[in-house]
């Protein structure tokens, strides 16, 4: 197996993670985006990978919002529930308060975090990949690392009073 | 975690934690190496065609071209044909025995007379020696070309008529003939770049 192919593989998977927050959802993002691209003949390249992952997502999550899916089978997987109710999968998690304010945010915030924080990606780039006003990001990202941090903090003073 | 520094770490800590699991992994990889594979014989097969469609198109234009030259070869009339063709008109135009339109006495006073022809009518060398008597003559034609029909007369009273008519095009290809139509003797000759056939 090509060491870049399943290192290009690996930041798709985790770019579709941060989409859907979901790890069964984020695997069959990939590997639809992954299809997509090898039938397309188009480059192995993270920002072309991304960029199908993107819109199957977003494609995905419209077609959702007008007529909401029940799974046929239930999912065989830990469940984490979170405290306000929501639903999330997640492998190897060892702070699950992160994982808990990642999944009271909403996918734009969750995805604008991840390609500046994880990838790297200026405030610019990411306008250019979500289609967002470059202002609309820069706020985005600091609006967001601040929900987490106040989660953070109610979190452990629940933790000090329950205790 | 007091700021954004330590935020985007735990961040990237916990997505750098997530990987896509081996068999998922392996299985995307085996896509791409299908598709690859499959693309090969793709390439040999654009070739195949392209090779097969120049080979039907190579058949076709030499199918095509034998066709055309069989159909020249059938459509083009033989010598033998041609003259038996003209041998053919010339004893219809004979057997009519029309009357002439120009009355002459020699050639160079039809040749005045008769101004749409396309040619100069000859004196034959051949028929001097026959002692031929001109009677006149009129316009016909001979294998669709203009010509002119000589009314003659010999020293017998036997009426003969002689026709000339320009020598192009299949007319000249034409050697010395004679021979017998619709009970007519009938000779024919190139002469001075003028076919000629008399009958009688």
């Amino acid at each position: 197996m090509s060491e870049s192919l399943a290192m290009l593989l690996q930041h798709g998977y985790r770019y579709a993670l941060s989409l859907a927050h979901h790890t069964a959802k984020a695997e069959d993002l990939l590997q639809d985006a992954w299809v997509a691209v090898i039938q397309a003949g188009g480059p192995h390249e993270k920002g072309y990978l991304f960029c199908a992952i993107r819109t199957r997502f977003y494609n995905q999550h419209k077609r959702e919002l007008l007529a909401p899916m029940e799974p046929l089978a239930p999912i065989h997987e830990s469940i984490l529930e979170t405290g306000d109710g929501l639903n999330t999968v997640l492998h190897g998690i060892e702070d699950p308060r992160l994982e808990t304010a990642l999944a009271q945010l909403r996918g734009i915030e969750r995805e604008v975090l991840f390609l500046n924080a994880v990838e790297g990606y200026t405030a610019q780039e990411i306008t250019t990949i979500t289609g967002q006003a470059r202002g609309t990001v820069l706020s985005m990202l600091s609006r967001t690392r601040n929900k987490i941090q106040r989660h953070f903090i109610a979190s452990t003073n629940r933790a000090v009073q329950h205790d | 975690m007091t700021d954004h520094y330590s935020t985007d770490e735990l961040i990237k800590d916990y997505y750098h934690k997530q990987n896509l699991s081996a068999d998922k992994l392996q299985q995307m990889t085996e896509i791409a190496q299908l598709k690859n594979q499959q693309t090969k014989p793709a390439a040999i097969n654009w070739k195949q065609r392209w090779l097969a469609q120049r080979n039907i198109s190579i058949a076709a234009s030499l199918l095509l071209a034998a066709i055309i030259s069989l159909q020249w070869i059938i459509a083009t009339p033989t010598q033998q044909q041609l003259v038996a063709s003209i041998a053919q008109e010339i004893a219809i135009n004979h057997q009519k025995q029309f009357g002439s339109d120009f009355k002459a006495a020699s050639y160079i006073g039809l040749r005045n007379a008769m101004k749409k022809l396309d040619f100069k009518l000859v004196d034959p060398d051949r028929l001097k020696a026959r002692g031929l008597q001109i009677l006149g003559g009129r316009y016909c034609s001979l294998h669709g070309q203009i010509a002119a029909q000589v009314r003659l007369k010999n020293d017998t009273g036997a009426i003969f008529t002689l026709y000339q008519t320009s020598s192009h095009d299949s007319f000249n290809t034409l050697t010395e003939h004679s021979q017998r139509a619709n009970g007519v003797e009938i000779e024919m000759w190139n002469e001075g770049g003028v076919f000629l056939g008399i009958a009688g």
